[in-house]
């Protein structure tokens, strides 16, 4: 008796090919959805820590302490400008040798500088107590630990960094985890000394944002370290306020390898345009961003304080909301106004300028914050001069200029001579976050046609690219 | 420093505003020119300027009013209406020069603006602001010609907004992200279709009618150009500008999809702008205005059109010459319109004499409103106002009459708008395919033509219409017009797979199959019913014997398999009603993979057959054929209900006379039938110049229906036959063993 399997075998091998052609040819499927779902990354619930911290804390540097007895390796952090506040030594254009800069040492268009003034801008530092100099950089139980860790929304820095007086020290540590997007924006949505000073694409409406605002965040919830991925605390990611150059940064292209529009003629764009142009049509939609800083105006009793127009010890400010953004060429590094740094008053004075030019292959188009200020300057020597604000003999106690003006001078080993007046200077803010669903993109007449968001002469093009081409 | 956008603030002003136009850009070539009066001269006076005189000084105005559209009676565009920003020359002090010309910032001269055609032709801009309904939508005033035509007729808006941003209430327009049209959205303006039918930028016509010159360079210079503009503009269609086979990987039957269909049919599926369907001026509303209704809206009394939800609506199918003189099947809408004129001269009544005829100051006449007023609450609801009975359109009549209106008579025509406009990116595009291939199909779906009759006055479809409406004008349970079309059948005799059904073939074979079934289910009942009565065969007496081989096995159930899925996807195709295992082009590609594989499987068999002495089983030995038919013929109707004797084969053949005649009709007759038309089918889709050859699919496809249920019939019989063995399974384990049971003393049949 001949055996049928073989034959059936052979009957299904010859169906099953043909049901295999049929599927091989059948015509192309309808677009795959929800593509986006390989990029997110899952979050693992994190070891609960209540079970093993039993024990009280009378200071933060206790807490920091017993964190290090298991974790050992996140000493780590300490080679990061998270703690050092300042970056590796960079050559910065137009400047000597190489030099590190950072928050330690720069001058920025809001609360100017953090010489001095540590009282305040170090709570957002992560260190327990950075009052002056002889704060301890090499002992590891100065690292705060918590900011960045605790999950209990009850922990806030005060004075100098250090837990305001109150704090359940021992409830926080129990609560440790995963950075969440609340431990992050603490510090970088309050830069400059209040909510959307500094960037307009941070803030506190990322905590809980809606798709439309942050698709990322609202459509996927990622978290910012899905992005900002921290293998060994060395977190990714650059300011372009406090770096020069772009490398240990993070980039859209980090996970959207290849940047697929089905539109070919959206693909011809990308030589010459970031996709953050495109993908972040608008900033600051919820929270309003400051757009200028006028220092000089500080000092007049007769108004009224109101944190978004005057405040005495500041100035005077204007704010924005969903403020469309600036563009301009930027090839990822930035030339950087240092202290000391001669400037024209005359002119404004940009502390940060992109760099790169419709003549420059690597540059790019993108979306800018542009923000405005005006501030104290040295008429004689025509250098900025970082004023003492905070503090004993500060500007915000004395509201008197020249003395503030020499004691922050002197501590930035600047020679002061006496006479200052205010210098417009400007900072250019690139924006990355905030990013658009796809569906709030700009499209073609955002750019092109009559009602154009670009200045096509100011970018260096003859006329609009859609009639004379674009770059060759 | 950076701008702001309020988003609340953009939509408040355009709600309270006009709409203002984006600016057009300072034209650096255009001559500066002294604006000139009536008589020539020149003139500071921004009232007293004469267009003709003034462009006429160098443009040949008496060629252009006599080469232009825009000139006729019923419409009179100027010059600076159509080419100057803001529809007027900027004529003030300050941009006259000393000699009375106006300088060069003040001359924002140019080719038309999308702002400019939709300040007469309807919803269109190029994205200065959000697509708002203008306050007048539903009487339209102002310029004349001002129709709004674009959007009121074809239902298009055409701006290059996101649906969802714009100020409408559309039906589930959260998700609505394509633009309103995607040309304006991609900055392919009004003119970029409709230019000047001799500008010499953009002429492409040969002008030559040898066949070996393939270009004439002669035409217009630029200068002769803007003399003498010919404004009778081109009506570029899509395909001037797309090649749609280079698209459209995923469209089975593609090239006779773009050979039979507009672009439009599948692109401007389901507009979304605020068309109409009727417009009834026999009556008028309270406020001296005719009686509009929507085709996709039902604003509520005094709700504003922009509040009113917008729906989708599906167009009406319908031939039409396209522009390169191709007839198409592309959707239209229809709008019918009601009026009033006067017998004696066809003229139609005035407005204002019917709104007299109703209106006695701001409210309706006693004798109006009691004849009316059905439910007596002293208002007149919309389904009030209307002539819908003698008594009513009499009364309306005799007081037209009085008010000096020879014979008044009521007036119905119906106008037929092609969707040419208002084309949503390619998401919109129809994509299922049961639109058309189903029995609910697009094909022959009713249309409401008009809501209700006013006076039961049928609309006559306008003459000169490059349109047919074929179907039947057929009045509605509710008192609407409604357009009705065969169910089976398409327009333009188009057989549409999956909706198309010939009666005559399809009918007759669905009968047969029945009459099969039904004729071996009798057949197999009796053989239960008796199957006491028959004598039992011992199997083993004549031993077993091999007379399927391997090769014989392999091509028979490769051949049955491919046969069930073939039926299967050819009924998937066939049905019309929702497909319940597989969609349409997935059913097509199996069905074509599945015929190849028959049809190689039936070559390799009959190679098979011939080169082997196989194939004498297949024919007649034709020594006692009806001899032994009849004898085949009396055992199935008689011995095998008693276990008769089964008749003996004619030596050496495996099969009876009965299977004999079955298989050379089904080899010779339906195979080829069913082989030829299938490839017919197959090339109706790739080749269009065979598809014209054969008219399409509408003989073809019901000859390859027709094979199909004889298929179907014989697969029935075939099937029960197996049964009809000693036992109900000994064939089936024969043709899977090889091997089957032998009487004894009977030769055992000979193995091919």
């Amino acid at each position: 008796m001949k055996s049928p399997w073989i034959l059936a075998a052979l009957v299904a091998l010859i169906i099953g090919g043909g049901i295999g052609v049929a599927i091989a040819l059948r015509p192309a499927a309808a677009p795959r959805e929800g593509r986006e779902a390989q990029f997110v990354r899952p979050v693992r619930p994190h070891f609960d820590h209540a079970a093993v911290i039993t024990g009280k804390f009378e200071r933060a540097e206790d807490v920091s302490r017993a964190c290090l007895k298991c974790h050992p390796d996140a000493a780590s952090i300490m080679k990061t400008s998270h703690w050092s506040w300042v970056g590796d030594p960079v050559a910065v254009p137009g400047h000597a040798g190489e030099v590190r800069i950072g928050k330690k040492n720069l001058i920025n268009n809001f609360c100017i500088t953090t010489r001095g003034n540590n009282k305040s801008c170090m709570k957002c530092h992560i260190g327990n107590g950075w009052k002056d100099d002889s704060f301890d950089f090499k002992d590891p139980a100065n690292v705060d630990c918590l900011v960045c860790h605790e999950g209990s929304n009850s922990y806030v820095k005060g004075d100098f960094g250090t837990p305001v007086a109150g704090t359940d020290l021992a409830a926080v540590a129990r609560s440790v985890g995963t950075p969440r997007r609340e431990n992050c924006l603490t510090c970088h949505a309050y830069g400059g000394g209040g909510q959307g000073v500094k960037h307009g694409d941070l803030d506190s409406s990322l905590n809980h944002p809606l798709e439309s605002e942050d698709v990322h965040m609202g459509r996927l919830q990622f978290l910012c370290v899905d992005c900002h991925r921290s293998p060994d605390h060395q977190i990714p990611g650059r300011a372009f306020s406090v770096s020069v150059e772009d490398s240990h940064g993070v980039s859209c292209t980090g996970c959207h390898v290849k940047p697929a529009h089905r539109d070919e003629r959206i693909n011809a764009h990308l030589s010459a345009v970031a996709c953050q142009t495109c993908h972040i049509p608008s900033f600051a939609g919820k929270v309003p961003t400051k757009a200028t800083w006028d220092w000089s105006k500080a000092g007049d009793a007769s108004r009224k304080d109101d944190v978004h127009h005057y405040l005495k010890i500041k100035g005077e400010f204007t704010y924005e909301q969903g403020a469309l953004p600036e563009y301009r060429w930027f090839n990822g590094t930035v030339d950087r106004y240092l202290l000391g740094d001669k400037l024209d008053p005359t002119r404004t004075t940009v502390l940060n300028p992109p760099r790169g030019s419709i003549r420059d292959p690597t540059a790019r188009i993108w979306p800018y914050k542009i923000h405005l200020a005006k501030q104290p300057y040295d008429t004689v020597n025509d250098y900025l001069l970082p004023p003492l604000t905070g503090g004993p003999g500060g500007y915000w106690t004395t509201f008197d200029w020249p003395s503030a003006l020499a004691l922050g001078a002197k501590l930035s080993n600047l020679p002061f001579s006496g006479k200052f007046g205010f210098a417009p200077t400007e900072m250019d803010w690139p924006l990355s976050h905030m990013v658009a669903p796809k569906e709030r993109a700009l499209t073609c007449t955002d750019c092109h046609g009559d009602h154009s968001r670009l200045d096509w002469k100011a970018l260096g093009y003859a006329g609009d690219p859609i009639k004379i081409g674009g770059r060759q | 420093m950076n701008r702001r956008i309020r988003p609340t603030l953009v939509a408040l002003a355009v709600s309270l505003a006009a709409p203002t136009l984006g600016q057009q850009a300072v034209n650096p070539i255009h001559p500066v020119f002294a604006p000139l009066d009536a008589a020539g001269h020149p003139t500071r006076a921004a009232g007293a300027i004469s267009v003709e005189r003034t462009c006429g000084a160098c443009h040949d105005a008496a060629y252009i009013a006599a080469h232009s559209r825009h000139a006729g009676p019923a419409v009179t565009a100027t010059c600076v209406q159509c080419h100057v920003d803001g529809g007027a020359l900027d004529v003030r002090a300050e941009t006259l020069d000393a000699e009375g010309r106006l300088v060069r910032a003040a001359i924002r001269i140019g080719a038309p603006r999308a702002a400019s055609c939709g300040r007469c032709h309807g919803l269109i801009s190029d994205g200065a602001a959000p697509v708002a309904i203008p306050p007048d939508y539903a009487s339209p005033g102002g310029a004349p010609g001002r129709t709004l035509s674009l959007t009121q007729g074809e239902g298009a808006i055409v701006a290059p907004q996101r649906m969802a941003d714009s100020f409408l209430d559309l039906q589930g327009k959260a998700k609505l992200e394509s633009p309103w049209d995607v040309h304006a959205a991609k900055l392919v303006d009004c003119v970029a279709c409709h230019y000047a039918s001799n500008n010499p930028g953009r002429v492409a016509e040969r002008h030559t009618a040898l066949r070996y010159l393939t270009d004439d360079p002669r035409r217009a210079t630029t200068a002769e150009f803007l003399v003498r503009p010919d404004h009778r503009f081109v009506e570029q269609g899509c395909r001037s500008c797309h090649d749609a086979l280079q698209a459209h990987e995923f469209l089975p039957y593609r090239s006779r999809h773009m050979t039979v269909l507009a672009c439009q049919a599948c692109h401007v599926a389901a507009p979304m702008g605020l068309a109409l369907e009727m417009v009834d001026a026999t009556v008028v509303t309270a406020a001296g205005k005719p009686v509009v209704r929507y085709r996709n809206a039902s604003p509520r009394p005094g709700e504003s059109l922009n509040a009113a939800t917008i729906r989708p609506f599906r167009p009406l199918l319908v031939e039409r010459q396209e522009q390169d003189g191709v007839t198409r099947l592309a959707p239209v809408n229809t709008v019918s319109r009601f009026r009033w004129i006067s017998g004696a001269t066809r003229a139609e009544v005035p407005p204002e004499l019917v709104a007299r005829a109703y209106l006695e100051g701001n409210a309706y006449a006693p004798a109006v409103l009691e004849r009316f007023d059905a439910n007596h609450d002293g208002r007149l609801e919309e389904s009030e106002l209307r002539l819908d009975s003698r008594r009513k359109a009499d009364l309306v009549a005799g007081r037209l009459a009085v008010l000096g209106v020879v014979d008044p008579v009521i007036e119905g025509t119906l106008d037929t708008y092609p969707l040419g406009h208002g084309v949503p990116s390619r998401d919109r595009a129809l994509r299922d395919c049961s639109e058309c291939h189903s029995g609910d199909s697009r094909m022959s779906a009713r249309f409401v033509v008009a809501g209700y009759l006013p006076g039961g006055t049928p609309p006559r479809p306008r003459e000169g219409s490059r349109v047919e409406l074929a179907g039947v004008l057929t009045p509605g349970e509710d008192g609407s017009l409604v357009l009705e079309r065969d169910r089976e059948a398409a327009p333009g005799k188009l057989h549409v797979l999956g909706h198309s059904r010939e009666g005559l073939t399809n009918t007759l074979g669905f009968a047969l199959f029945v009459a099969v079934f039904l004729g071996v289910a009798a057949h197999g009942l009796v053989r239960f019913v008796l199957r006491k009565a028959r004598t039992r065969h011992a199997h083993a007496d004549g031993g077993r014997a091999y007379v399927f081989g391997r090769y014989e096995r392999l091509w028979h159930w490769t051949m049955a398999l491919s046969g069930v899925l073939l039926i299967v996807s050819g009924l998937e195709i066939h049905s019309a009603t929702p497909r319940w295992l597989i969609d349409l082009p997935r059913a097509v590609s199996l069905h074509n993979v599945f015929a190849v594989l028959l049809m190689l499987n039936a070559f390799l068999a009959l190679f098979y057959h011939l080169t082997t002495r196989a194939i004498r089983n297949f024919i007649p030995e034709p020594h006692g054929f009806l001899a032994r038919a009849l004898e085949h013929m009396a055992y199935q109707s008689r011995g095998i209900f008693f276990g008769g004797p089964h008749p003996t084969n004619a030596p050496g053949h495996k099969l009876n006379p009965l299977q004999q005649v079955t298989y050379l009709a089904l080899l010779n007759v339906l195979f080829p039938l069913q082989i030829v038309t299938g490839l017919l089918i197959w090339a109706v889709g790739h080749w269009p110049d065979v598809a014209t050859a054969l008219g399409g699919l509408h003989y073809v496809a019901p000859l390859h229906n027709a094979g199909s249920w004889l298929f179907l019939s014989f697969f029935v019989l075939h099937v029960y036959l197996v049964t009809t063995g000693r036992t109900p399974t000994e064939h089936l384990e024969s043709m899977i063993t090889g091997y089957q049971a032998v009487d004894p003393g009977e030769a055992a049949p000979e193995r091919s």
